[in-house]
């Protein structure tokens, strides 16, 4: 079903008496939630299986021409991130033109987050601040996969922010970073520039630079090219004083010692 | 209230579901205010785990609790031990059969 592209989700669940319940997980020091956390993980309750659910998550018309221009006319290096499995993730960048279908055998370009963690090895420190940095331990492996990687599924939060990190500082790119949910928040607050969905979640637009009304990907596109058109005719100015004020530069200059005054006085 | 006007809003998936479930006609608006101050343990969604998991007192049962679990395939089908079979009822979930529904998946 994760080929279709499916997004598949399971069902289940576990039967037991309230009494079992008050005694078992509720009034002691730890919460009912991390209680019944563990008895999960542990398989103290174990569930009955009620079915597997797929849901289409279509894709928007233009997407893949959007992707194409941004490839192929905007030099932008188009990555897919996505919590999904990694079937899922694949079959969604093959319709969207992320991975073609030709790059899907080379290596690095489609990882799940765990792989991704394994070989950049990833260490994590808390800084004065309390806030936990990560660092790269293996620089020569993260460029080489930062290179060729298109895909990374059942990423999760901190690899969408070790991720940023690393084109960042390791890479020396600008990082722009598409997203909508809690999950992308480090990563929108860490990139150049941040752009969340309209219909997010309210976290993720409160870190981000740019604000998608429309939840369209195009408008992201158009944000990029308004960026840099007005760096572009910043640059055309600069050029254009420099040019006319070296000419004046050299008129006078000529003009007073042939002359012996500026050519350029009104009386 | 009627069902015409209850609009669920949320996260996009659970959306999904409550209006999948909306258009079999099932009336989704009473079985959530059902459970309403019968939760006992609300877990949310992590990619960690990636399960959610919620501790519902039965409305029709006075003495029972339910788990209700939902998240990632793979995750479920490995915390389960018994399914539900086609003919209805459940039966224990052999690891073969888990297998087989995991290679669907």
């Amino acid at each position: 079903m994760a080929t279709t592209p499916l997004r598949v989700i399971s069902f289940g669940f576990a039967k037991m008496s309230l009494l079992d319940w008050k005694t078992n997980y509720e009034g002691q020091n730890t919460s009912p939630e991390q209680l019944m956390e563990d008895a999960l993980a542990s398989k103290t309750i174990t569930l009955t299986h009620v079915g597997v659910f797929g849901m289409k998550d279509p894709l928007r018309a233009r997407v893949h021409s959007c992707v194409k221009y941004a490839r192929e006319h905007a030099k932008l290096n188009v990555r897919l991130v996505s919590g999904d499995h990694i079937e899922t993730a694949k079959a969604v960048a093959i319709k969207t033109g992320i991975l073609l279908p030709e790059e899907a055998g080379a290596q690095y370009a489609i990882m799940t987050g765990e792989e991704f963690r394994n070989d950049v090895q990833i260490s994590s420190t808390k800084n004065q601040e309390g806030e936990v940095v990560y660092h790269v331990n293996e620089p020569d492996t993260f460029k080489e996969i930062a290179q060729n990687l298109r895909v990374l599924a059942r990423a999760t939060a901190s690899d969408k922010h070790i991720l940023v990190a690393g084109l960042k500082s390791v890479n020396n790119k600008v990082v722009a970073v598409t997203g909508d949910g809690i999950n992308d928040v480090d990563a929108l607050n860490l990139s150049d520039v941040g752009i969340s969905m309209g219909s997010g979640a309210a976290a993720a637009k409160e870190v981000s630079s740019i604000v998608l009304t429309g939840d369209d990907f195009e408008a992201s596109l158009r944000a990029v090219m308004w960026g840099r058109n007005i760096f572009h005719n910043i640059s055309r100015f600069i050029q254009f004083q420099v040019t006319v004020n070296i000419s004046v530069l050299v008129t006078v200059f000529v003009g007073i010692i042939a002359f012996n005054q500026s050519p350029m006085t009104a009386v | 209230m009627d069902a015409t006007t209850y609009v669920p809003v949320g996260n996009s998936t659970e959306v999904a579901f409550l209006k999948f479930l909306q258009d079999a006609e099932i009336p989704v608006h009473l079985l959530i205010q059902r459970k309403l101050g019968r939760i006992r343990a609300a877990s949310p969604f992590s990619p960690e785990r990636k399960r959610s998991a919620t501790a519902v007192e039965s409305p029709e049962h006075n003495d029972e609790v339910y788990i209700y679990v939902k998240g990632a395939p793979e995750e479920i089908i490995n915390l389960s031990s018994h399914w539900i079979i086609e003919e209805g009822g459940h039966t224990t979930f052999e690891d073969l059969q888990k297998d087989e529904l995991l290679a669907k998946v």
